[in-house]
């Protein structure tokens, strides 16, 4: 099989030092500085059920398509998104009420109690709320994505293996132009909660068939891979998201930057 | 080539119970045993009968001991091939965070109906609450361990879709060579009362039962369920030897990218990806003789789907849900339909619809009885709350496109 | 005919014209009594859902199952054929105009179904049910 050669088109990065190019320099622990979601998302009904790294996720894909002029020529079954994410299950914090009618003085939770007067005070979108695969679900809807796509759950794992399958993807010919990246947000309550101090952060890439004038190229690696560290960059726990944000940062810095995909291959980006 | 299944359903562990309910056309809804009805407008579960086994480091967390029984019998029915190589590719679903992990981790941080942030950072060292516990990798993680694979892992999270995408992700894994041997599936549960209560909300539920492409179908009945397959190269399973169980012939996917939280009404995306699966197996749509719709026995869904089987298929095909027998498993149901579609191209009989008693006119051939009917090619659709959707294409062992 | 709106108590139609607007994500000037939810205000089935859970927390009144559509057509009686294989009979239809004065009657056309009734509700058919629920809930 011939893979055909592949460069990336644009970069959209949220993450603790800041956005875009800003966003390269620099590391500080917690939120992103600034971030307003509806900067970015003009939906809002959408905007609702949006947590926060879905939101982080949906405003880095449009800010990476903005950046590349005419991709929309490409149809739409042949683009791909590839999305790197934690599954968090709806926002805990939102259960409080039906958890506190539930409670017995003793501190007990009561299952009746909870099923019983609990469950109407429990959003009936609270479900949809949660899902990680939110980013993919609200960026396809907006920006008229068909074709092959996945959603990886793999903890630190996450943002390589979306970030190879994309490459993949756009390599073997499966699609034309793919999104691939990861956002995670661990700043909230379940940050707190995993015990971590919390960051957040989303790294998009735009993908395609190599063209002259895009800033970076990919190429396959085998061996002597030494790819970027979680601590490096000291943003905080950035989750799913750690390696395209720190690869992003890097290449936004002038910096290569290589790391291992699911397997034993991996992935070699550079400025082109 | 599936060369070994292994399959936790309503109709209980293993293979064989999953084909005998389904051949006979019964169905393996009950009343719910998990926890008490707590009045809710909820009659009957699927709920897997088999003792499981709880894995130390995964407490209360049914959905880890689905997923290593699955694995465990489909590593055995395949004949305990070597597996230091084998990529594991797993679809899964939500956290499952009980009710009591969220008393004792949430609860004492709430004072006067708030969360008090400064006591949770005080408390920050506790790496075992809840959230953290149930990360769906872990599993991935840990049924790599379990069976000594050292190839590639991702776990695919995109809801009902999830079990059928890693199905999907792993054959394509195996074609490109980057592999020849995988374990792939899917595993759930979210039959606890978050979960449920979560479903019913949305008005997902049937307050009865579930009846796909039933002129009175209202909703889905929850189910559980893992189904895991050992996947294999072609040449190397002759090689060694194993029984082939069915073919997997190809695997299409696609997004709506219509609306986050409501399927397009043709059915548009659907088509797309039952499209593109035929074209991964380069198989004209008049090869497939019987369709396992996603008909999870909804409204709107059945609808759309209907349209998109008519679109690409025709209106003559077969088709059938086992959502009424086995309830939806969720993220495991794309991988446990796969297994009653391999048990169906092995055997040579075709799966009906429980709950289908009134066919709506939805202008395809929904059937309700299981039939000894030999499908060379079955297709099987998944479709995702979100939009993403996948398709499998599931061939007889002697199956050979012309 | 054309239709005829509620006469509005402020207090109560300013909270569910903020239910509606928090639901839908939009300005509560575009809540109009007038104005289609579906057609007009882009809601969807999921929406509902929200738009009645915010209306039963800001009144405390319970919605109950069936839905909307049996609360908006004040209920089935007894021995009237209402509807056939989920079509509404000219009885039906009769029935619907007269629980909806807020729907111009062009709107329930021949053919309409009961699962499209939905499609029909303006944001004062919000401000109807609620109106009828808090005065069953005082009656009580």
């Amino acid at each position: 099989m011939t893979n055909r050669a592949v460069s990336v088109a644009a970069i959209g990065l949220f993450c603790p030092a800041g956005s875009g190019r800003e966003g390269a320099v620099g590391g500080r622990k917690g939120e992103v500085p600034g971030f307003d979601a509806r900067a970015w998302i003009q939906n809002r009904k959408n905007l609702k059920l949006m947590s926060r790294s879905v939101q982080l996720g949906v405003s880095a894909i449009r800010v990476a398509l903005g950046e590349v002029s005419g991709w929309e020529s490409v149809a739409p079954d042949r683009r791909g998104m590839f999305v790197g994410s934690t599954p968090l299950g709806g926002e805990l914090g939102d259960l409080i009420p039906a958890l506190e009618v539930a409670t017995l003085p003793t501190g007990e939770l009561d299952l009746s109690r909870f099923a019983e007067r609990g469950y109407p005070l429990i959003h009936p979108l609270w479900l949809v709320k949660g899902l990680s695969n939110n980013v993919l679900g609200f960026a396809s809807a907006i920006h008229d994505f068909q074709g092959t796509n996945s959603n990886y759950c793999d903890g630190e794992a996450s943002g390589a293996i979306a970030l190879w399958e994309g490459w993949a993807a756009v390599a073997e010919g499966r699609a034309d132009l793919v999104v691939a990246g990861a956002a995670d947000a661990w700043v909230g309550l379940e940050g707190m909660l995993g015990g971590l101090r919390g960051g957040e952060g989303a790294a998009f890439f735009v993908l395609r068939p190599a063209q002259a004038g895009d800033p970076f190229v990919i190429e396959p690696v085998e061996d002597g891979l030494d790819g970027p560290d979680p601590e490096e960059d000291t943003m905080g726990f950035l989750g799913a998201a750690w390696l395209p944000v720190i690869a992003a940062r890097r290449l936004l810095r002038g910096e290569d930057v290589r790391f291992r995909g699911p397997g034993r291959l991996g992935l070699r980006f550079a400025a082109s | 080539m599936v060369t070994g299944v292994g399959v936790l359903s309503a109709f209980g562990r293993g293979p064989n119970l999953l084909e005998q309910g389904l051949r006979a056309g019964r169905s393996a809804l009950a009343p719910l045993r998990a926890f008490p009805p707590l009045g809710l407008p909820l009659q009957v579960a699927a709920e897997v009968d088999s003792p499981l086994f709880d894995a130390p480091d995964f407490p209360d967390d049914r959905k880890a001991s689905l997923a290593f029984a699955a694995v465990d019998d489909a590593v055995a029915a395949a004949g305990a091939p070597r597996l230091t190589d084998a990529g594991v590719w797993l679809g899964t679903g939500l956290s499952t965070v009980t009710v009591r992990e969220l008393n004792e981790d949430v609860m004492p941080y709430v004072r006067d109906g708030v969360l008090d942030r400064v006591a949770v950072d005080a408390d920050l060292r506790r790496n075992h609450v809840a959230p953290r516990r149930h990360l769906p990798e872990r599993v991935t993680a840990a049924v790599a361990r379990r069976v000594g694979a050292l190839g590639p892992q991702s776990t695919s999270f995109s809801a009902c879709a999830a079990g059928a995408q890693a199905i999907a992700n792993a054959a394509w894994a195996i074609r490109r060579g980057e592999v020849n041997i995988a374990i792939a599936g899917g595993h759930d549960s979210m039959i606890h009362p978050l979960g449920v209560l979560s479903f019913i909300v949305l008005g997902a539920l049937s307050p009865t039962t579930c009846r796909p492409f039933d002129h009175g179908r209202d909703g889905f009945v929850i189910g559980e369920g893992a189904a895991m397959f050992i996947l294999e190269e072609e040449s190397a399973a002759i090689a060694r030897g194993a029984t082939i169980w069915a073919r997997l012939l190809g695997a299409g996917n696609s997004t709506d990218a219509h609306n986050a939280t409501a399927p397009h009404p043709e059915g548009a995306g659907a088509a797309l990806s039952m499209r593109r699966a035929l074209v991964d197996a380069r198989l004209p749509a008049s090869a497939v003789q019987h369709v396992n719709a996603h008909g999870t026995g909804t409204p709107l869904g059945d609808a759309a789907e209907a349209n998109a089987i008519r679109q690409v298929i025709g209106a003559e095909v077969p088709v059938s849900s086992i959502k009424g027998a086995v309830g939806h498993c969720i993220a495991a149901a794309g991988a446990v339909e796969a297994a009653a579609c391999v048990l169906a191209a092995r055997g040579g009989w075709s799966f009906g619809t429980a709950g289908l008693s009134d066919p709506a006119p939805l202008g395809v051939n929904a059937r309700a009885e299981p039939a000894e009917d030999a499908p060379q090619v079955l297709l099987s659709n998944s479709f995702g709350f979100g939009g993403q959707n996948t398709t499998l294409l599931i061939g007889a062992p002697g199956f050979t496109p012309s | 005919m054309s239709a005829t709106m509620p006469e509005l108590d402020p207090d109560v139609f300013e909270k569910v014209r903020e239910a509606i607007a928090e639901a839908l994500g939009l300005d509560e000037d575009e809540v109009v009594p007038e104005a289609r939810l579906m057609d007009d205000l882009g809601a969807e089935s999921l929406d509902f859902l929200d738009i009645v859970f915010r209306i039963e927390r800001a009144f405390g009144i319970k919605v109950p199952r069936g839905g909307v559509e049996s609360q908006a057509r004040g209920g089935l009686v007894e021995g009237e054929v209402l509807e056939i294989d989920g079509v509404l009979t000219p009885l039906g239809r009769q029935k619907l105009a007269e629980a909806m004065p807020e729907v111009p009657s062009d709107d329930i056309v021949d053919g309409l179904k009961v699962s499209e009734i939905v499609t029909l509700f303006r944001v004062a058919t919000f401000y109807r049910i609620v109106v009828t629920l808090l005065a069953e809930k005082k009656a009580s």
